[in-house]
Formats: C-alpha cells, structure tokens, sequence
C-alpha cells in the first residue's frame, strides 16, 4: 500500500466523523421544509442581517489584519501571537461578556462613549464586532503563515528597481500571499457566520435587528425543530459556497500569477 | 507504554461502564437554577452516598434532549406545554403542578425610575428586554403585554414594544441583561429576583398577569424508584421551604 494510501486510511475516521452529522443534518430536512423556511420572513431577515454584517466584520478584518500579520510574519512576537489567538480559546459565551464589560454601559469604555452618543450592546455595531472578534484569530494567523513565504531578497529586489516600501510589498508580497490571504479570510468570514456565544451576550437577540442565522435557529429550536434544521442547512449552505467559492478564486490567481 | 493504556482503559471504563446511579438525574428549567441546587443538597443530605444530578437549561431545550435520549428520571418544566407534550409522545408520565412563579417587572438599580412610578411610565425606559416567544416566560410576557393593552392602551403597548432591544432565549439570560445594567427593566420570574437582591421588583396585576405552573413528570426511560423519591421529596416539608425560600408559590 502506498504511503498516500496509507494516510488516507488512517485519516478518514475523522473525516467521517467531520461528514457524518452534516449529513445527518442535511438527510432530515427535505426541499419542502428549505423552502418554508427560505419563505418565513424572519428568516430572511436573519440571512440578509448575517450577510452584511459578516461582510463588514470580513472587510474590517481584512483591512486591520494584513498590516498585523505582515508585521508578525517579519519577527518573533509570541505574546502577540499569543493574544491574538487567544478568541480562539475562550469560550465564546465569556468573549461576550467581555465585550460588555468593555463596551457597555458599565463597561472600561462605557463612560466615554456614552460621552460620544454611542451605545453598543443590543446594536448591528454590536453583531459586527463580536462577529470581528471571534474571527480574527483565523484570518490573521493564516496570512502571518502566508506572509512568512515571502523573502526579504525578493522586497529587496524590488526596493532596488526604484519602488518605495509599500510599492515593493504590493509588488512582491501581496501577490506571493493571496492564495493564503483568500483562503484565511474565507475561514474567517464562515466563523463569522457561524458566530453565536459572544453574539447572543453582547448584542442580544431581536429579530431583523440583531438577530443572526445562528441566533434564529436556537430561537426556531425551542418552537420548532424542523424549522430550526432547515435554517440550519441554509447556513451549511452559505458557509461551504463561502469557503469553496473563495478558495476556487484563491488557486485560480494562484494558477494565473 | 502497557501501562499507559490500562491507564486509558481505566479512564473510558469510569467514563462508561458506571453502575446504575445511586441518585435521580434532575432534568430542570433554567429559573429552578437556584431552588433546585439547594434541594439538590437537601436530597444528598438524606441520602449519604447517593448522588442527584441536575441539568439546567431552558425547559425546551431540555424536552429536545430527553427526546433525543438523554437518561434522566425526572423532567421539570417551566410550563406545562413542554412537560405535557413529553407525556403526549409516551416519553413521561404523572404530570404534576408543584409550584407556581409570579411574573413580574423587573428595575435595573440604575434605570431612572422615581419611587411611586407604575406600569404606565414603562414606555419612557430606554431598554427593555423580554423573553423569546418560544420560552415559557415569553408566552406569560406576551400575554400580560395583550391582557394590560386593553387597560393601558395600545399607544402604551407600541411604546413598550418600541424598547424591547432583545428577546432573550431564556429567562436567566433576560435577568442578567437587567442585573448588569444594559437593560433598563425586564419582564422575569418572582424568583429572578429574588436570585438578583440588586434588582427592584414591580408587582403586575394578578387579574392581566396569571401565575406561570411548573409541571414536573417522571421519565419513562429513568428510573421509577428514583423518579418517585425526589418528586415526594420536592412536596415534603423540606421542598416545600426550600422552594418558598426561593419566591416560589404554592400549587393551587
């Protein structure tokens, strides 16, 4: 047998236990259910809420995270990477706790942004940044990998061929890591998706305001559990049309660069 | 190396093969979380070396888990559509009402909200939060809301409506949105309350806001002996206290 083979084979009892309850999830719930659910508007709600605002959590990660990652990747920073992956760990129930005590009316910086006219919790601002929080850790991890890949000859080159710092990291760097860049931000995006701990605590839970896919289908769990599966499939759906849709982009630039 | 796996072995084989328990598993309704605890204790104290388990969550939640299997001797619901529903499918028996819990309203400590005010200043709070229409305190919310419509209005109402910021999915959740300040006022259990000395308590009118029952029924996959110990110790002198202590009514 080959080494391939053999790996495959000791692999695939956790792959089948990844698979098995999506299926299962999937295998109970019939067309006739995804459309109801995909009628009821309270669900359409939650599915357009949870777009934007993983959109927006997505774009904001993306714009804070690169330089962060960039910088991780050029040194050793283990206490920052540290707190960076620590969302990772906590669970995401105490993220949004912390976050109340940190944006709430009693919280570190309640005070001054009440100052300022801005209540967070119980707000989309609130989904947003607790959806940001959670995903941050995937996305700038995996561009800090990606970004290790580029060498300090390749930007020298390029400084040397007349482009200033950011030219010669747009030239060089950002190319050399977009697959990775792509791929961490659709892992992002689909946790963002699937947030619900942190959500649930920090920005409560109001249908057509603050009230996301996930938060729908533990509301729909205590009516109706069909109903709350056939949400459940549409965020399956979402998220793995996310995650393919952007890799396929990824190794598609891959291929052209 | 051979140790290490009889050091696995072991550990799967405690995790798995236990004997019967010498205790009730106690399937409870997330506003029981402290009564309970305490008779939880009280049992183990009749006992000696029996051990009574609960699990707490909210009473839908844990009707889904009984359903799916979860072994348990004893389910207590928050209201009688989950407890009777079980009984309805085969999966319990011996419905019973063993206390009742006021709903009321609920003042955060710093909500600007002058002694001698009453449920008609509600609208002028900034946050109010509510229970979920799934959960049992939600459905006794949104009746009380349509029951005091009719005598404070539907302009009242729409303001009430206009400031709920959540609808929580349990009612320890609603409370502690309240406990913490985020919310102005919520509409929770007597025993909520209770459980928050912080928070101020506004009776509602018994006529527009009836006691919410909470039903308890043996599991027919647990254990009948056990099921049947807890629930006459729950009625006992000793429940009963403990339950009082806690804001609990009697049944009627």
């Amino acid at each position: 047998m080959s080494g391939r083979r053999l790996a495959l084979l000791a692999g695939l009892p956790l792959l089948v236990v990844l698979v098995l309850p999506v299926v299962g999830l999937v295998a109970g719930t019939g067309p006739a259910e995804l459309r109801a659910a995909l009628a009821a508007p309270d669900t359409r709600a939650a599915l357009g809420l949870s777009l934007r605002t993983t959109a927006l959590a997505t774009a904001l990660l993306v714009a804070g995270g690169t330089p962060l990652a960039w910088w991780l990747s050029r040194g050793r920073h283990p206490r920052v990477v540290a707190a960076v992956q620590l969302p990772v760990v906590l669970p995401p129930a105490v993220m949004g706790v912390a976050l109340l005590e940190t944006f709430g009316r009693h919280g570190l910086l309640g005070a001054p942004l009440a100052a300022a006219g801005l209540s967070l919790p119980f707000s989309r601002a609130a989904v947003v940044l607790a959806q940001l929080v959670v995903a941050a850790p995937l996305y700038v991890l995996t561009a800090q990998a990606a970004f290790r890949g580029v060498s300090e000859d390749a930007l020298l080159v390029a400084r040397t061929l007349g482009r200033g710092p950011l030219g010669a990291w747009t030239a060089v760097a950002l190319p050399a890591a977009l697959p990775g860049l792509v791929g961490g931000a659709a892992l992002a995006w689909a946790r963002a998706l699937g947030e619900f701990g942190a959500t649930l605590l920090f920005a409560g839970n109001l249908p057509g305001r603050t009230r996301t896919l996930p938060l729908a289908i533990y509301a729909a769990m205590e009516r109706d559990l069909a109903e709350a599966r056939a949400v459940a499939v549409l965020l399956v759906a979402v998220a793995l049309a996310l995650l393919v849709g952007l890799r396929l982009l990824a190794t598609r630039e891959d291929a052209d660069g | 190396m051979r140790w290490a796996w009889l050091a696995v072995g072991a550990a799967l084989g405690a995790g798995c093969g236990r004997a019967a328990p010498a205790g009730p598993t106690v399937l409870a309704a997330a506003s029981l979380t402290d009564a309970f605890g305490e008779l939880e204790a009280a049992w183990e104290a009749e006992h000696p070396g029996a051990d009574a388990r609960l699990v707490l969550a909210g009473s839908q939640a844990l009707a889904l888990q009984a359903r799916q299997g979860l072994r348990a001797e004893v389910f207590a619901s928050a209201d009688e559509a989950h407890a009777r529903a079980l009984v309805d499918e085969g999966l319990a028996r011996d419905p019973r009402v063993f206390a009742t819990n006021a709903l009321v309203l609920a003042i955060s400590p710093e909500a600007d909200w002058p002694d001698g005010a009453d449920l008609r200043d509600l609208p002028r709070l900034e946050r109010i939060v509510v229970g979920d229409d799934g959960v049992p305190v939600g459905r006794y919310t949104a009746a009380f809301l349509d029951a005091a419509a009719a005598r404070y209005g539907a302009n009242w109402l729409a303001g009430v409506r206009a400031h709920v910021v959540s609808r929580e999915s349990n009612v320890r959740l609603v409370a502690a949105k309240v406990a913490m300040g985020e919310a102005d006022a919520a509409f929770v259990y007597a025993t909520d309350v209770a459980a928050f000395p912080a928070l101020r308590a506004v009776p509602l009118p018994a006529d527009l806001a009836p006691a919410a029952r909470y039903v308890d029924v043996s599991l027919v996959a647990g254990d009948a002996a056990l099921a049947d110990d807890w629930r006459t110790f729950l009625v006992s002198e000793r429940g009963r206290a403990i339950l009082a202590e806690h804001g609990f009514g009697a049944p009627p």
